[in-house]
């Protein structure tokens, strides 16, 4: 898989693109076992996304009334941080090789979740 | 239109006083110039530094009064303010060298005295070094517990030089899997030196990235459990108050030195990182030295000068 960023002004464009290519995505992959995967990321989708997949988990907690007591944090774990992410429509693989153009060597707000043991070039 | 949207300010520069200044200069050393320097360090790897060096507001040291001179080819307003490092390669530094890896990891120690000692003296204020990894607990339980003993009976000789030389220790990561005697060690440690200003020496022992960030969004919802917090109130701000590098005043580093030639950041401070300079070393870590420093943040130097003069 590679992955390109790009970034983009309008945030309900973003909001409808980003659905859009993930239907699509869904649908070609079901056609085209074969496939490719071309995946376009904007900056909402990095620590953004983060913060609205811990918000939508304290929602669901809130509304099943499980923040009771200690226990209850205990469940905060990376699973379900990687299902609200999901859901918030910014999980993905993680890339085997990120290539970074131009004169900064830096992944420019690259989706940091998925940079765990990526090769950086 | 394409635009490019950074939520961190990047770091700007204060106008130089003057048009011309020598330190924008980047000489290349010549073979013999270098074989100087490789004598040079040598020298002073070997000798033991009891200089006392005072704080100065410049910030730039002069032959003789320091340990470690501010080398002429870096410019001392451009020097990043928080360096990370990945001290990667002990074991196979060991290996080539014939040794067992706990040798590899002794040789580590020494880099890492002598980048601390470098960091103080050109004017860094804060030092990340990634010790100890969440994910490296699959690590053999006779290299772990050598591990461990290594990192006491460290803290435990240097405690008085920091105390000593300006020194702050913060220690981050998951501690609930140290030793007990370790994790006292740790408070002490931190107690005696949160007063120090010179630099602070931050260590990431049982850290990972993924964790750091869990523990922030536990954290939150703890803050929204006690009703500190509104639902409505969570972004990226609150998250970033919570990570463990919250410890300090600069938490983002500017530059990330990575050896052993890997090119991976390894699950290290993957939210702090997210515009980060990085820099990818084939020097084993033991082999690290000033050499190799200073052609790191002399990239760093030159990086920054390239990327202001595109909005020149």
């Amino acid at each position: 898989m590679v992955s390109f960023t790009s970034f983009t002004e309008e945030e309900k464009d973003k909001a409808i693109s980003i659905n859009s290519v993930q239907e699509v995505n869904e649908v070609v992959a079901l056609h085209d076992p074969d496939h490719m995967t071309l995946k376009f990321l904007s900056h909402a989708d990095g620590r953004e996304a983060v913060a609205k997949a811990a918000n939508l988990i304290f929602v669901e907690n809130m509304k099943q009334h499980k923040l009771g007591g200690e226990l209850d944090l205990q469940i905060l774990l990376e699973p379900q941080l990687n299902k609200a992410l999901q859901i918030v429509g910014s999980k993905g693989p993680e890339p085997g090789l990120l290539l970074v153009y131009g004169p900064v060597r830096s992944h420019l707000g690259f989706p940091a979740w998925r940079l765990r043991y990526t090769e950086i070039m | 239109m394409f635009s490019l949207r950074l939520p961190i300010p990047l770091v700007k520069t204060p106008p130089s006083s003057s048009s011309y200044s020598p330190y924008y200069l980047c000489p290349f050393h010549d073979p013999c110039q270098t074989r100087g320097l490789i004598v040079s360090k040598r020298g002073s790897a070997t000798a033991k530094c009891h200089a006392d060096v005072t704080l100065r507001h410049d910030r730039v040291s002069f032959a003789g009064e320091s340990p470690d001179p501010f080398p002429a080819e870096l410019a001392a307003e451009m020097m990043p303010k928080h360096v990370a490092v990945i001290m990667d390669g002990n074991g196979r530094w060991a290996k080539v060298k014939g040794l067992p890896p706990s040798a590899g990891h002794q040789a580590g120690v020494q880099s890492l005295r002598r980048m601390v000692r470098l960091c103080s003296s050109w004017g860094i204020k804060v030092l990340t070094v990634f010790a100890f990894s969440t994910d490296n607990w699959v690590r053999p339980k006779l290299e772990f517990d050598f591990l461990m003993r290594l990192f006491e009976t460290t803290i435990n000789s240097e405690v008085q030089a920091f105390k000593r030389e300006g020194i702050q220790i913060s220690v981050i990561g998951d501690s609930s899997k140290l030793p007990e005697s370790l994790k006292r060690m740790i408070v002490s440690v931190e107690e005696d030196t949160k007063h120090n200003s010179r630099l602070q020496l931050i260590v990431a022992l049982s850290y990972s990235g993924k964790y750091d960030v869990v523990q922030a969004c536990k954290s939150v919802a703890k803050k929204v459990k006690d009703d500190h917090l509104h639902l409505d109130d969570i972004n990226e701000n609150i998250i970033e108050q919570e990570l463990e590098t919250n410890c300090t005043e600069f938490p983002y580093p500017d530059l990330l030195i990575r050896t052993s030639g890997e090119l991976r950041v390894s699950n290290f401070l993957l939210w702090q990182l997210a515009y980060t300079e990085l820099y990818f070393n084939q020097k084993l870590w033991p082999d690290f030295g000033k050499d190799e420093f200073v052609d790191a943040l002399s990239s760093f130097q030159q990086r920054k000068r390239r990327y202001g003069g595109r909005h020149a």
